[in-house]
């Protein structure tokens, strides 16, 4: 059983580093973009998947990571390593400061919370044009990888590095649920009282996955900022924040793989549709009251669910 | 306008829009109480009582038929929405909040395709302005101030004097003994749905022609009548009322020496640290144990 997971991840890994060489410009492109999402579906899923809190609010750390790496760029040094990390940092501030506050509450509360502050960035990001550029945005010229070579325009080096950068996570990620502190995560999940009982620092450990899980949001928005060389304010919008939600729970939360799947399935499906419809945002909406009445647990669970089922019978 | 009067037309003014949040966020505060459901989608409820009232404006000329069409239309969608949507699911709260953001997403980009993106507004169906203790106010909104009153204090009686009232209340104190009773919850549940959807809706129809109509515009609304619910206690319905009042006169006085983005950001920051310091809010007694 063990051999053919690992031959069957070898053969998802190849497939998603072969797929550019049928691909043309736009699809390369295209894939770069869905793996960008991709990645910040995954960091949505270790706050609401994995640790049990539903945040609608991502959009903001997302949005800062972005503006990090651009301000980064623009002001200190054109060096895309330094972006992403800025973007990180940038991004885990902000995560620091606002986990301060929406861990001391649950729930329902935690919801409200996490959408006044990504309401009031919003609000601040349409109005300081002169920091943000509005709906217009910020542009820089293109950077290149290494030095002059590998530069971030070719949609293949933003496609290589997209991958690098989710495949990189989706191991860190599951290394991390798997450790100690990941069981931590998910028994505040579970049942946060009994977590508390047991001896654990309830709060203290939902901060901490709102920022790593907020850090991680920060690096998908620096890596959209590098390959595009535009960020507007848009990224700010409640949609973007509504957009990992869908993600996550269309591939199954608390999987990793479910949010990239999910991710995937959603961009390549509206932009498929796209050409015959304008408004694809009304079948995915269909598409996820669909999943939450018969497939709770999304397309990866019910795959699993299949998978169990074929072993046990 | 020196700051006396302005002050005087924004306190005003904030009491009529906080009357009109407090429609809405009664329809909110009502499914929520009911069912525990969380409508993400009620600000898109909101925007469809708008462009419904919109649309037979332009087909019949008459706000009045607007007013008394499109928030019946809104209220029997919704309990469309229970009976289909939710009620396979209502045990399962986190995949109700994920359905009502799916109902979101369909409500706005349905009008999207049909209304456009573009912006429409109404003109004052009352037009005109009253004098009022030296500054000249609109007497549309005057109108709306009062009719909201009426309709809260209705909704007070349905409540608290009709044989529908004490089922709705019996269902929020203990669902399971209202069964033993013999409720059918799940009529009592699709009229709670009903009924906030109809409410939300007719706060978009009074509000029409003060805002401009916009497919985004729940979106806005949702946070703030979110905010109002959670501060006034998600137990009390009346609390949410109080409070939907005291943030739009906070606001409008904010504005006064601000700009309104500004107003808009401190009214949010100060709910946020009420709501931090009361988590269970301000109009709720707080439990020993839960």
């Amino acid at each position: 059983m063990r051999g053919r997971v690992v031959a069957g991840w070898i053969l998802v890994v190849l497939s998603l580093v072969l797929l550019p060489l049928v691909l043309g410009r736009y699809g390369r492109f295209f894939g770069a973009e869905v793996l960008t999402w991709a990645l910040y579906a995954m960091a949505f899923d270790l706050c609401f998947g994995v640790a049990g809190m539903l945040s609608f609010g991502h959009a903001a750390f997302f949005a800062f990571g972005a503006y990090g790496a651009t301000s980064m760029v623009l002001h200190l040094a054109r060096d895309p390593w330094l972006a992403l990390l800025a973007a990180v940092v940038v991004a885990a501030l902000l995560a620091m400061l606002i986990g301060c506050f929406a861990v001391r509450v649950v729930s329902h509360s935690f919801v409200i919370i996490t959408i006044t502050f990504s309401l009031v960035l919003l609000l601040l990001a349409h109005s300081q044009k002169e920091l943000t550029g509005g709906d217009d945005g910020l542009t820089f010229p293109p950077l290149a990888l290494f030095g002059d070579v590998a530069s971030l325009s070719a949609p293949l080096v933003a496609y290589y590095t997209a991958l690098a950068a989710c495949l990189l996570v989706y191991a860190g990620l599951r290394r991390l649920v798997a450790s100690p502190l990941g069981l931590v995560f998910q028994s505040l999940r579970e049942n946060e009282r009994r977590a508390m009982l047991v001896g654990y620092d309830v709060q203290r450990y939902k901060w901490l996955a709102f920022v790593i899980s907020g850090a991680l949001a920060g690096l998908a928005g620096g890596l959209y900022a590098i390959t595009h060389a535009q960020v507007t304010a848009q990224l700010f919008d409640v949609s973007v924040s509504v957009d990992p939600i869908v993600w996550t729970l269309i591939g199954g939360a608390g999987t990793f793989l479910g949010p990239l799947v999910g991710a995937a399935v959603v961009l390549v499906f509206t932009n498929a549709i796209s050409a015959y419809l304008t408004y694809t945002q009304i079948p995915v909406g269909i598409l996820l009251i669909l999943i939450v009445l018969f497939f709770p647990k999304g397309l990866v669970g019910m795959w699993r669910a299949w998978q169990e089922r074929r072993a046990a019978g | 306008m020196d700051t006396g009067p302005l002050l005087l037309f924004q306190v005003v003014n904030g009491v009529v829009w906080g009357l009109v949040i407090a429609l809405i966020a009664l329809g909110l505060a009502l499914i929520f109480g009911i069912l525990e459901v969380i409508n993400v989608a009620h600000g898109s409820l909101y925007m469809l009582g708008a462009v419904l009232g919109w649309y037979v404006l332009e087909t019949t000329g008459s706000f009045w038929v607007a007013l008394a069409v499109a928030p019946v239309a809104v209220g029997v969608l919704s309990m469309a929405i229970e009976r289909v949507i939710l009620r396979p699911i209502e045990n399962e709260k986190i995949l109700t909040i994920i359905a009502t953001t799916g109902i979101l997403l369909i409500l706005q980009h349905s009008v999207l395709a049909t209304f456009g993106g573009g912006v429409q507004r109404i003109p004052s169906p009352v037009p005109g302005a009253v004098s009022l203790l030296g500054i000249r106010y609109p007497r549309y909104r005057l109108l709306v101030a009062a009719f909201s009153l009426c309709t809260i204090g209705l909704l007070w009686l349905f409540l608290t004097r009709t044989r529908w009232g004490l089922w709705l209340r019996a269902v929020r104190q203990d669902a399971r003994m209202a069964t033993a009773l013999g409720i059918r919850i799940s009529r009592v549940y699709m009229l709670a749905v009903g009924l906030g959807g109809f409410l939300a809706a007719l706060g978009g129809v009074l509000a029409a022609p003060i805002v401009v109509i916009q497919y985004q515009m729940g979106f806005d609304i949702l946070a703030t009548t979110f905010i109002v619910v959670v501060i006034g206690g998600f137990g009390s319905l009346f609390g949410a009322a109080a409070v939907a009042v005291l943030l739009g006169v906070l606001e409008g006085v904010t504005s006064v020496f601000t700009t309104p983005t500004w107003a808009r950001i401190v009214s949010l920051l100060v709910m946020s640290a009420i709501l931090l310091a009361r988590p269970e809010g301000i109009f709720r007694a707080r439990k020993v144990m839960r």
